[in-house]
């Protein structure tokens, strides 16, 4: 099925001899693919104005207003106000401080443990592979809500405490999809190439197998984002996390949940907002996996 | 590739029983139990709810506690719920079939569905049809469920009244196919939806990174027709992370969806979690833990052993 | 005896017997003047469809865990030997009459009471009920081998059935509430189908699934969360019901329930909070059917210092009564009301409703007076700081209130008077708990029972008898390490020797009319000194097309009370 490509045994041995300008190159690469620039841009954008909520938004995001309750987008409120009568917009400003930690701090756990873990079961195999795995299918079966019960009836439940709770139960995803392509790729030409030339087993699974593995866990990061964040308003919905009045994105999609008829631009905002995120997360990944595969074309 | 396999099953004994362990030690350790809504009305004195925790074990210390229920299991006894007072079993099989109904029913539809989009995304990557696909996938997963679920409901029940909001069949009504069906397009159809806005990424993703590799642009070269070069190369090295996926979503054909049961009030499994969860009915809740787990645990086996199937060189050592 | 005490024991038993003559078994229930109920004529036949928002666990009345949507469904099957009318005051079910210290069925010193049943009632097979069944249904309760909450009924010293109509209990010390024995919120399941299942596996027996009573209708059919079918009971003793069935719909979303009113799939709603009226409203055909119930969400003040395991100590802000009168003026309670509950229920101020029996019915509503409020905590030493919020000797006028998680209605509540607070100086946190984990038992570290709260607030539902009451304020009943003394209800950690008093005298009487006096005294002395500020009353909110006749909310019972009057139109 594979011919031997003398093109892949060069490659194989250039990056084998560390080359920093490698780094230069990749952000070239990035930055003339231009959906990548734009979700980059957007992701600031949307951080920025998470970061300085306390300046851009126009109210106070919990200070509830009797004499606006449920008012519909408009000129005093851009995106209406809520049961109480707070300010929308405010809220998602604010909001989106705590949502998009979560949402990428989480994230980054459940990726970073989860390559760790299935890139070293995927490459060495035998009882490594099987001790690994077994532990992944022991912590998939554990009920999460159950493990947030306990340890939120043990611990103060912090923002810190939740984004390393939900990293901690989202990786197993992550671990299995990157073993499984350790597992393939393993076998491959250019890693008996890269062995030939001497190079060792962590610069084989970190320079060349890794970068050739990455494309699923970019999908699996992006859609991590979103599921977090959606998590994370299961989570204050049942006590932990942030508390009432604060808002998050989950938050308020949930508690937009029971105004679906009186007010339903309360579900509508947050969705785009967590739409924003997660399409800017994925060009953004989408330019990362284009700049460090040096084969891939545009069309 | 048997030895292996009689390995892992054996394997899996030790590892179920680590699983129950932990679970039943995490299920009690949750403030509260069955009773506790007991507590919350007038009827009951607290000293009664006490002693009818007391005569039903309740108070026992935990080890005696998960000894008897691991004595009942191997006898296969399930026990009774602590909320309905039925057997375990009889509380699962009223809804299981109503759940691999719908959940099997999503599934071939999921497929169905971002398969060919994953692919033609892939296959035409950058097109006009890759952003919509694009673009529509991540509505799929940035908008909730209950949101497009109401929003179909509204739509094709209420003002359209082309099907029924909610439920499984007509009650009060005997058994019929069509109106079966009815009830079942809506739910399956945002459970499939949504499902397969995830899976398509996954597949687009696979496919463009197989793509672009040498062989295929060898077969290509080599004259081979677009299809058979897509389908049977590609398709099968792309395949392993969405083998992957759907191995890990099996044991959902079991547990259900929640949310979609909730909001058309559909009598299935994932329903019943939530409310073994919320009541802490422990003898249900470590039913539906231990029998999911058992199914992950083949499921994955069952991945494992598609991956050799896919790429032979893949080899367990 | 004295003489004044024998005249005013006269007195009431005479109040008491016009009382119940008033409305005895000569006036029988539904022939009331509608409230709100148009009086057109309901023809016979019909299904109706009734949309519930959650599944009974049992029907078996004698073991489920009280959840409305079993009661609701139960009141349809069975019966009790007597009912709660919409005051709160017992009539006769299957009772002949409610006995009563005038009417001989209770004896001078309160401990016999004699019981005559009705002898025109059949269970729904044609077997005719009696005595031996309501024997049957005590030895069910109290056998060891059930599990079924057992501290009632064992007043019950001996039960002797005369004949097959009546029937007499001893009771070792008079037991004032002997009118919740056999009436609420359960009923009675018959002998002779279930006599021959052994006690332990009574529970789990198929009768739960498919009962049936002395009542109106009977279960035919129980698909597991989806519906369940009633049929009518031609026989049943208040007359044939003008309705074929029912089909209660389980449908857990609310949004849902919503959508299936405006499709015309169901017939009527129940079990609606406040907030689902607007929608409601706007549905052409529909009408709202509510009443002020007998939950009343509150904020229990811990007068004790959190933490102190005997509460001992008293808390450093709460503890003076000024300082709880002056938040309970900062409540804007009407305006909660009318914003966040669309005026559906009223602002509560007492244990109990004004409109029932038990309710101390002149306490005035709180007005909302922010300026009082301030004035009342600078009296009392808390001046304002820089930042806005009071402080005496170095302490911050910061309360946590620690509620229920998953409950939009409070959270919105407890936003408002979080901003209604901060007006006058007072900075208020919230911290969310799971439901078992702030009423949990003692045993199970539960917040409330442990006093680890500043102010608690949550929903509480009073019995129909007020024995609560004295639970709630006696403060022999503040929670403590004790063996027995864990389970008290008295979490404000509130001490009054007069309501101590007032009381212990209820407890021990069996004349209602003196039980009234006291309870009205305990709920004025407890609305001066504040150890709970009452927030409003929840109503019990139903909706129904207009194509039905006949149902009408009820205070202290479930829609389903004169099911067997209604009819479509």
């Amino acid at each position: 099925m594979t011919t031997l490509s003398t093109e892949r045994l060069e490659t194989g041995a250039v990056l084998a001899r560390a080359a920093p300008g490698q780094v230069r190159l990749a952000w070239e690469r990035f930055r003339r693919h231009r959906l990548a620039m734009i979700g980059l841009v957007v992701l600031a954008f949307l951080a920025a104005s998470a970061l300085l909520a306390d300046v851009v938004a126009p109210y106070a995001p919990d200070v509830p207003n009797v004499e606006a309750i449920r008012v519909p987008p408009g000129l005093a409120h851009p995106m209406g106000t809520d049961s109480i009568g707070r300010d929308e917009l405010s809220r998602l400003l604010h909001g989106g401080r705590v949502s998009l930690q979560v949402g990428l701090m989480a994230t980054s756990v459940a990726v970073a443990l989860g390559t760790l873990l299935g890139s070293i079961s995927g490459y060495y195999g035998h009882a490594i592979d099987n001790a690994i795995m077994r532990f992944t299918d022991l912590m998939y079966t554990l009920p999460r809500l159950l493990v947030l019960l306990l340890v939120g009836a043990i611990f103060k439940t912090t923002l810190l405490l939740i984004v390393v709770l939900l990293g901690l139960t989202s990786w197993m995803t992550v671990a299995r999809l990157v073993r499984a392509s350790f597992l393939s790729l393993r076998e491959k030409e250019f890693v008996e190439a890269a062995r030939t030339v001497g190079a060792g087993d962590r610069r084989i699974i970190w320079r060349h197998i890794l970068p050739n593995a990455i494309g699923p866990v970019i999908v699996a990061g992006t859609l991590g984002v979103a599921g977090a964040i959606l998590v994370e308003s299961t989570l204050s919905y049942l006590g932990y996390g942030v508390q009432p009045p604060t808002a998050t994105w989950g938050n308020m999609l949930q508690n937009a949940q029971s105004e679906m008829y009186a007010a339903p631009w309360l579900a509508v905002f947050p969705g785009l907002f967590i739409f924003a995120t997660i399409m800017s997360i994925n060009f953004v990944g989408d330019g990362l996996r284009d700049a460090l595969d040096p084969r891939s074309t545009r069309s | 590739m048997s030895r292996y396999v009689a390995r892992r099953l054996l394997q899996a004994i030790p590892l179920l029983f680590a699983i129950t362990i932990l679970s039943f030690g995490l299920m009690k350790a949750a403030p509260g139990g069955p009773l506790s809504i007991y507590r919350e009305s007038p009827d009951f004195d607290p000293a009664d709810v006490t002693a009818i925790e007391e005569q039903l074990g309740l108070h026992d210390p935990i080890p005696v506690q998960y000894a008897k229920w691991i004595g009942n299991l191997v006898r296969l006894d399930w026990g009774y719920s602590y909320v309905t007072h039925e057997a375990v079993t009889d509380r699962i099989w009223q809804r299981l079939p109503n759940t691999l109904t719908l959940m099997a029913t999503a599934y071939l539809l999921t497929l169905l569905i971002a398969i060919p989009i994953g692919v033609l995304a892939a296959v035409r990557q950058y097109s006009r049809f890759d952003y919509a696909a694009t673009t529509g996938a991540f509505f799929g997963i940035s908008m909730p469920v209950f949101w497009f679920g109401l929003l179909m409901i509204l739509t094709f029940a209420v003002q359209l009244r082309w099907l029924p909001t909610s439920g499984m069949a007509t009650a009060g009504r005997d058994f019929d196919l069509v109106d079966r069906l009815r009830h079942l397009v809506m739910p399956a159809l945002v459970l499939s939806l949504v499902s397969a806005a995830h899976y398509s990424r996954y597949i687009r993703g696979s496919m463009l990174e197989v793509i672009h590799q040498d062989y295929i642009r060898t077969a290509r070269a080599k004259g081979m027709r677009e299809g058979g070069v897509v389908m049977r190369h590609a398709f099968k090295n792309a395949a392993l992370p969405f083998v992957t996926l759907l191995a890990l979503d099996i044991p959902e054909l079991f547990t259900g969806a929640v949310v979609t049961e909730t909001i058309f009030a559909w009598p299935g499994m994932g329903r019943l979690y939530l409310e073994s969860v919320t009541r802490l009915d422990y003898s249900v809740l470590m039913a539906i833990l231990t029998v999911s787990a058992l199914l992950l645990i083949l499921s994955n086996l069952l991945a494992d052993m598609l991956y050799a199937y896919l790429d032979p060189r893949i080899r367990y050592r | 005896m004295e003489r004044a005490t024998r005249l005013s024991i006269r007195a009431a038993i005479t109040t008491i017997a016009l009382v119940l003559a008033a409305c005895g078994p000569s006036a029988p229930a539904g022939q009331a003047s509608p409230v709100g109920g148009s009086p057109a004529v309901a023809k016979q036949g019909g299904t109706v469809r009734i949309t519930v928002n959650q599944e009974p666990d049992t029907l078996n009345p004698l073991f489920g865990g009280g959840l409305r949507v079993s009661n609701t469904v139960i009141q349809a099957v069975f019966n009790g030997l007597w009912i709660a009318d919409e005051k709160g005051e017992f009539q006769p079910d299957l009772a002949a009459e409610v006995p009563t210290i005038q009417n001989g069925g209770v004896s001078a010193d309160g401990k016999t009471v004699t019981v005559k049943l009705r002898r025109d009632v059949k269970w729904a097979d044609g077997k005719p009920f009696t005595a031996a069944d309501v024997k049957y249904n005590y030895d069910v309760i109290l056998s060891p081998d059930t599990t079924i909450a057992k501290t009632t009924y064992k007043n019950i010293d001996s039960f002797e059935v005369k004949d097959d109509f009546t029937f007499v209990w001893k009771f070792k010390d008079p037991f004032p509430a002997y009118l919740t024995l056999f009436s609420y919120p359960s009923g009675i399941i018959p002998k002779h189908v279930l006599e021959s299942v052994p006690m332990k596996d009574l529970s789990k027996n198929d009768f739960g699934r498919k009962p049936f009573g002395t009542g109106p209708f009977r279960v035919v059919s129980w698909n597991a969360a989806s519906d369940i079918t009633l049929e009518a009971n031609p026989t049943y003793f208040k007359g044939k019901p003008k309705l074929d069935k029912l089909i209660f719909r389980i449908t857990p979303d609310k949004n849902t329930q919503l959508a299936q009113l405006r499709a015309g799939e169901t017939d009527m709603a129940v079990d609606l909070a406040e907030t689902d009226t607007p929608e409601i409203e706007k549905v052409a055909g529909w009408k709202i059917l509510s009443v002020p119930g007998l939950t009343a969400d509150r904020l229990f003040l811990n007068l004790a210092k959190p933490g102190v395991a005997d509460g001992s100590q008293p808390h450093p802000i709460l503890a003076d009564k000024k300082v709880r009168q002056a938040l309970e003026l900062g409540v804007n309670k009407k305006e909660l009301v009318d914003k966040i509950l669309f005026g559906k229920t009223t602002v509560a101020t007492g244990e109990y409703p004004p409109k029932l029996h038990w309710a101390a019915a002149d306490i005035d509503p709180s007005k909302f007076d922010a300026e009082a409020a301030k004035k009342l905590l600078d009296d009392a030493g808390w001046k304002a700081g820089p930042d806005g919020v009071r402080e005496k000797a170095g302490v911050k006028l910061s309360l946590t209130v620690t509620g229920v998680t998953g409950n939009k209605l409070r959270d919105d509540v407890a936003a408002l008077i979080q901003a209604g607070w901060k007006r006058i100086g007072v900075d208020m946190q919230i911290r969310n708990v799971a439901a078992s984990a702030l009423v949990g038992s003692w045993e199970q570290n539960g917040v409330v029972q442990r006093g680890m709260f500043d102010v608690a607030f949550y929903g509480v539902t009073v019995g129909i008898d007020p024995r609560g009451v004295s639970l709630r304020f006696q403060s022999d009943q503040i929670p403590r390490d004790e063996p027995g003394k864990t389970g008290g209800g008295n979490n404000m950690r509130y001490r009054n020797a007069e309501v101590d008093r007032l009381a212990d005298e209820a407890d021990r009487s069996l004349d209602q009319g003196k039980r009234k006096e006291d309870y009205v005294k305990i709920q004025k002395i407890v609305a001066d000194d504040v150890p709970i500020i009452y927030l409003y009353y929840r109503a019990n909110i139903e909706a129904a097309s207009d194509a039905i006749v006949g149902p009408r909310s009820h205070p202290t019972r479930w829609i389903t009370w004169n099911v067997h009057e209604w009819g479509f139109r």
